[in-house]
């Protein structure tokens, strides 16, 4: 140990030195009160041997500055003085002293009081270290989890939450919460909500749940259907988490356009569709294993679809709502829930409300994630994104173009129109071309509404009049399903161009399928009422593009984009 | 929880008692561990003394059949209580496993 010797008798300290060297410690010395608070600052002594009666500061002064001077660490003082009077026994301990010496001075008691310190002063270098290395590591998850946060809320944008047709509450148990619930429209306005549960709750969980909300995202923008999203989750969380990690998670989509609702479930509890009155109309239970359980190729992607029902609102929730537990070991369960939708405009307050009367003092233990969707009874959002679009005259013929700057050509068969979420990926395809993207809403309904139709009227031989009557949609859905499957011959042939005519560039689409077509005429001479049989669609293709002609015997169809004008929607 | 484990030639099982959550990690591992790492050739989880299991509980069964998969012992859940049939159902882990 390295010791500090005060003593104002040079001779007492010469012989202080030569004991305590000879124990093996290094040793400095000091000959008053001043001096010794200048070494001790210098030198930094593990321990310090002090005699009291000193002119000028004394020891007991000393030791006191000394403590005040290393605070909040502790300097072990022993004094030693030639007086063995029980005043000063107790004064040196009030000056912060660790022990008492008295002279003469014997070696082996010497020893055996540094030899006590120095256990004393080993167990405090441990508990400082520690203490540091705690500390240390409790700033270092603060920040940590400050960064976390950051990005879970970043990353969790909550802005298509605020969707007029969603009321919604998420309530983490914990800092971070392992329920996910985002919401967001489609090119063509279709509105998706996801609501997922990681296993587990807190930090661990919230990681779970980070691929899911981008991937949602992104697929929701770019247009794909419902079951090509959720396939698409189930890969990538059971790429990235490990076995045991997985996540319930459940899909809304409400097409008031197309005028359906798709409903997807997998290891949530049970969905529930509501008329005003809170009668439950349809159940969607379960019917899948949570995404990352199974691999890609052994996931199939069921959904249900019902037809739009106005008025009625879909109700999705994670289990912490129907089990969190009061102190009665009671659940809030599902009955409780079902009882607090008789008034429509308040249900998720009706929900909250219950819910706390019901927990009373206790929180729950898991996070409490609930939201509520709304098929509202007037179509208000449906279609007004374009309410600012100029009604020009509409082209038949097509014309000539001074240049063309690119053009693609797709040949899809059989199989690819099987497997393929064909509208999506030739929009992101022709998204790549510099000008495109910023039209991608507009251009994303255009190939839409054709595709479709080349491939429900043209491959399939879907007729439209199945649309309508009662319930028309799901049967033309699963009679769609059920042609797809068996499909046997086909094409269909995309070309898109960009041109330029005069200073004017435009894009230039042809879809040419191998159906039989139909009488195109009356459409090409702008007959509105032509307009019931072929539906919103083509009436939307024609309010969007400034010409659309059909060709052939109805299978070949080619509109002309403007690219000139900028996005306003 | 806490969990009692008795084997015969055939199969072993394990008992489980009480409470199947997160808390549980420990045991449940270390015992299913055990009884893979002593070749058992198939593995009984009884389930009728578990009174609340929640999905972290899911996540200890997958990657318990993931190891047992590896080494080719079968696991079947039995007497499992409606609580547990309940939770086992809506994440349809029927198709994963033998449920009695």
């Amino acid at each position: 140990m390295r010791i500090l010797a005060v003593d104002d008798t040079r001779a007492n300290l010469v012989l202080l030195q030569a004991m305590l060297k000879r124990s093996g410690h290094e040793v400095v010395t000091a000959e008053n009160g001043e001096d010794a608070l200048q070494v001790f600052e210098e030198q930094q002594p593990d321990l310090v041997l002090m005699d009291v009666m000193m002119p000028g500061m004394d020891g007991f002064e000393a030791a006191q500055k000394l403590q005040e001077m290393s605070a909040p660490r502790w300097v072990p003082i022993i004094f030693i003085s030639a007086a063995a009077t029980e005043e000063y026994y107790i004064k040196g301990h009030q000056s912060g002293g660790a022990d008492y010496l008295f002279k003469p001075i014997n070696q082996v008691i010497l020893n055996t009081k540094i030899e006590s310190i120095k256990r004393i002063v080993d167990m405090q270098n441990t508990l400082h270290s520690q203490n540091t290395a705690l500390q240390e590591y409790v700033e270092k998850d603060e920040a940590e989890r400050r960064i976390s946060r950051h990005i879970m809320e970043h990353m969790a944008e909550s802005k298509g939450l605020e969707d007029p047709l969603i009321s919604s509450m998420i309530t983490p148990a914990e800092q971070f919460s392992g329920d996910v619930l985002c919401a967001a429209r489609s090119p063509s306005n279709r509105l998706y909500l996801l609501i997922g549960d990681a296993v587990g709750h807190g930090l661990a969980a919230a990681i779970n749940t980070l691929p899911i909300s981008g991937t949602f995202y992104s697929m929701v923008y770019k247009g794909f259907e419902l079951q090509t999203i959720a396939k698409e989750l189930n890969r990538r969380i059971k790429e990235a988490m490990p076995t045991g990690c997985f996540v319930a998670c459940g899909i809304v989509m409400i097409d008031p356009g197309e005028s359906y609702a798709e409903v997807w479930n997998a290891g949530l509890p049970t969905f529930y569709c509501v008329d005003s009155h809170g009668h439950v109309s349809d159940t969607f239970e379960s019917t899948q294993l949570p995404l990352g359980v199974l691999t890609a190729d052994q996931y199939e992607v069921k959904s249900e679809i019902i037809p739009y029902r106005p008025g009625h609102q879909i109700i999705l929730f994670s289990d912490g709502l129907i089990e969190a537990e009061n102190s009665d070991g009671e659940f809030f369960g599902i009955e409780r829930l079902l009882g607090c939708l008789h008034n429509p405009e308040n249900r998720l307050d009706d929900i909250r409300f219950a819910l706390e009367e019901f927990m009373g003092e206790e929180n729950p233990h898991d996070d409490v994630t609930l939201a509520l969707v709304d098929m509202p009874a007037q179509d208000s959002s449906g279609m007004e994104i374009f309410s600012d679009h100029q009604q020009t005259e509409i082209l038949t013929s097509v014309a000539e173009a001074d240049g063309l700057d690119w053009r693609v050509n797709f040949h899809l068969g059989v199989s690819e129109v099987k497997a393929l979420d064909l509208t999506p990926m030739i929009l992101g395809a022709l998204g790549q071309f510099k000008g495109v993207e910023q039209h991608n809403q507009k251009l994303f309904l255009i190939m839409a509404e054709l595709l479709n139709n080349a491939l429900d009227h043209g491959l399939l031989k879907l007729d439209s009049s199945l649309k309508s009557g009662p319930d028309a949609f799901e049967k033309y859905l699963s009679e769609r399903q059920d042609r797809l499957e068996t499909l046997e011959s086909g094409f269909i042939e995309i070309t898109a161009s960009k041109l330029r005519l005069h200073d004017e560039s435009f894009l230039r689409i042809t879809i040419e399928d191998t159906g039989e077509g139909f009488n195109y005429e009356t459409i090409n001479q702008g007959d509105a009422g032509q307009s019931a049989m072929h539906g919103r669609g083509i009436k939307l293709v024609k309010q969007l593009c400034r010409a659309v002609v059909y060709e052939n015997r109805g299978n070949k169809v080619t509109v002309d984009y403007d690219l000139n004008t900028v996005n306003k929607s | 929880m806490n969990i009692q484990t008795s084997s015969t030639d055939a199969q072993s099982t394990m008992r489980l008692n009480g409470r199947f959550d997160f808390n549980a990690h420990k045991v449940f591992r270390e015992t299913y561990q055990q009884l893979l790492d002593d070749k058992a050739k198939a593995i009984v989880l009884d389930l009728s003394q578990v009174d609340y299991l929640d999905s972290s509980a899911l996540g200890m069964l997958l990657q318990f059949k993931e190891k047992a998969d590896m080494q080719g012992t079968k696991i079947s859940l039995h007497n499992c209580s409606q609580l547990a049939k309940d939770v086992l159902a809506i994440a349809n882990f029927d198709k994963l496993f033998e449920i009695s």
